[in-house]
């Protein structure tokens, strides 16, 4: 292999062909602009999603009239159960507190504390909520709802809620996956079509090079050359304007709104290093994958 | 150094282009496959680059059987063959300098061997003035001494040229002819393919006729001057035409 004489058929291709190089490499840097803006706003919605399932929880309230090693023991019993993330214990004298400075007057009245101890527990998966209701509280025979320890009182998730968080964000989440994957796929064709008909015009001339005798590799590489070429162009080109948007429009907004600056968006610098890496390698692969047909002379 | 054996070639099932045809070519000969058009002149030499492959039969070039050669050293092949197409194929992005130059390119040839060999070869084929034309800058009697002397940079032990003088004026065909006669008295062996019999009859050298597919007349001219130089050869060229 001769990398110089290599590089320079590549260099000449792109000069004789200014018109579908530079389609290709147009092709290139709006896909790659179109996939830097949406990425992360799939990440910032599907976080967004995620942190509204978080807020999915259910209460386990405890008879008035427990014990610290009933506590002790229900406590146990909820941190062993593997669908359950995390168990947060809010006793009776700090919900009272709480409740008492939202509410003086109602609290004044009443005296004494009516709360009981609490547990409140986050499902690992948010979707798991239910069937962590029916494990600790199961069904009973006759409608009504047993309790797994005889100091649990009741256990309660704000149904109506919890049924809505869960399938409204559910389909954000599918819709984002699939508009994701149709854009990824989409992003593909478009370059490996721009890159066949660029070669498809080019095919009289990779028939010639096989009859006086050229290796399928010799008439290869510049190819392959030429499509790292109008990867890297087209990409960091297509780069260069998200910074551009990222500095002077993303940054300033994203101090004011908390919303943007989601907190599991993707690095920049990872951002634009995997776009750059795919333009390069979907170009390049696609240019050398697409003469194979034309080689078989 | 060609032979064919019982080469058939069918482009469908119904009718076949090649009829199972037979002939032997000595090295260093000067041979001219002759035949109206459509009689499968082409298709012979197409066959000889392995641009196609036959339908049965068996051709062996330089003691190879060319169905043995393995596709990725069809190649390597190739190389020790010169070819000039009917249609020139040369490459139209290219100029008539580089053109020549791809050829060595190909087989690994450096800057250093392209700046000895292809100057040369165009002084040769007249073309010294043209190096930096591309192709469609050309005639078509120049582009066809650009095929010939991109066939011929790499002195290759056979030259084939389908058609070489196409549709070129008489005193053109004679330059083309007296420098593929050039060529083979360098030792070369030279195959040509053509319908200009006027012109196969003045070089008087040995003659294969195909039609339909099977060859109807295989003859040395009873003529046969071996030691004519170039120079001999033109005139008598020119003398016969007037
Ligand atoms: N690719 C092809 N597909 C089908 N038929 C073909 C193909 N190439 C040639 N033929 C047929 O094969 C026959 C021989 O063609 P060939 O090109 O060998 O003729 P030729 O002697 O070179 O003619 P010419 O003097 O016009 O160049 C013709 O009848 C032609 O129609
Ligand atoms: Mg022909």
């Amino acid at each position: 292999m001769k990398p110089v004489f290599f590089l320079r058929e590549a260099l000449r291709a792109l000069k004789r062909n200014a018109i579908p190089s530079f389609a290709a490499m147009a092709t290139v840097l709006v896909t790659v602009l179109v996939l830097g803006v949406f990425i992360p706003v799939v990440q910032a919605t599907t976080g967004a999603a995620n942190e509204v399932r978080g807020k999915v929880i259910a209460d386990v309230y405890l008879k008035t009239d427990a014990q610290q090693k009933d506590v002790d023991r229900v406590e146990r019993v909820l941190k062993s159960e593997p669908m359950i993330k995390s168990v947060e214990f809010i006793s009776k004298d700090a919900a009272y507190k709480t409740e008492r400075e939202r509410n003086p007057k109602a609290y004044e009245l009443l005296g004494s504390n009516p709360l009981p101890d609490t547990f409140r527990i986050t499902p690992g998966n948010p979707d798991d909520i239910a069937k962590i209701k029916d494990a600790l509280a199961p069904e009973a025979a006759g409608g009504g709802r047993t309790v797994i320890d005889p100091a649990i009182d009741e256990v309660r998730n704000r149904e109506e809620d919890t049924n809505k968080i869960l399938a409204v964000t559910g389909v954000v989440k599918i819709t984002m996956a699939l508009l994701a994957g149709l854009l990824g796929v989409a992003s593909m064709l478009l370059i490996a079509n721009t890159i066949r008909l660029s070669l498809y015009a080019r095919r009289r001339e990779v028939e010639v090079m096989k009859l006086v005798g050229a290796t399928d590799w010799f008439i290869r590489w510049p190819f392959v050359l030429e499509g790292v070429i109008v990867g890297l162009v087209g990409g960091v080109l297509a780069i260069a304007l998200l910074a551009v948007v990222k500095i002077a429009v993303v940054d300033p907004l994203a101090a004011d709104f908390a919303l943007i600056a989601a907190p599991d968006t993707i690095d920049f610098p990872l951002l634009i290093g995997l776009l750059l890496v795919a333009a390069v390698a979907v170009s390049s692969l696609g240019s050398g994958l697409s003469l194979r047909k034309f080689l078989r002379v | 150094m060609i032979s064919f054996s019982g080469v058939e070639k069918r482009y469908s099932a119904t009718d076949s282009a090649l009829d199972g045809i037979s002939f032997d070519i000595f090295p260093g000969e000067f041979v001219f496959l002759v035949g109206h058009s459509g009689s499968g002149k082409s298709t012979a030499m197409k066959l000889l680059i392995k641009e196609l492959e036959p339908t049965a039969g068996e051709i062996r070039v330089a003691g190879r059987d060319l169905q043995k050669i393995p596709r990725p050293r069809v190649p390597y092949y190739r190389r020790n063959l010169g070819v000039i197409f009917q249609d020139y194929k040369l490459l139209p992005n290219r100029t008539v300098y580089e053109n020549v130059a791809y050829a060595l390119q190909v087989t690994g040839g450096g800057r250093r061997e392209i700046r000895d060999k292809v100057p040369d070869i165009l002084r040769l084929t007249g073309l010294s003035t043209k190096l930096h034309n591309y192709p469609d800058q050309l005639s078509g009697g120049e582009q066809q001494r650009v095929a010939i002397a991109r066939a011929f940079v790499n002195h290759p032990p056979l030259l084939i040229a389908d058609e070489p003088t196409g549709n070129l004026d008489p005193e053109t065909s004679i330059g083309i002819m007296q420098l593929l006669y050039r060529i083979n008295q360098t030792g070369t062996t030279v195959l040509v393919a053509t319908h200009d019999v006027s012109m196969v009859d003045k070089m008087r050298r040995r003659v294969i006729e195909l039609s339909e597919g099977r060859i109807v007349r295989d003859e040395q001219s009873a003529a046969y001057a071996a030691a004519e130089s170039t120079r001999e050869f033109a005139i008598r060229m020119r003398s016969a035409q007037g």
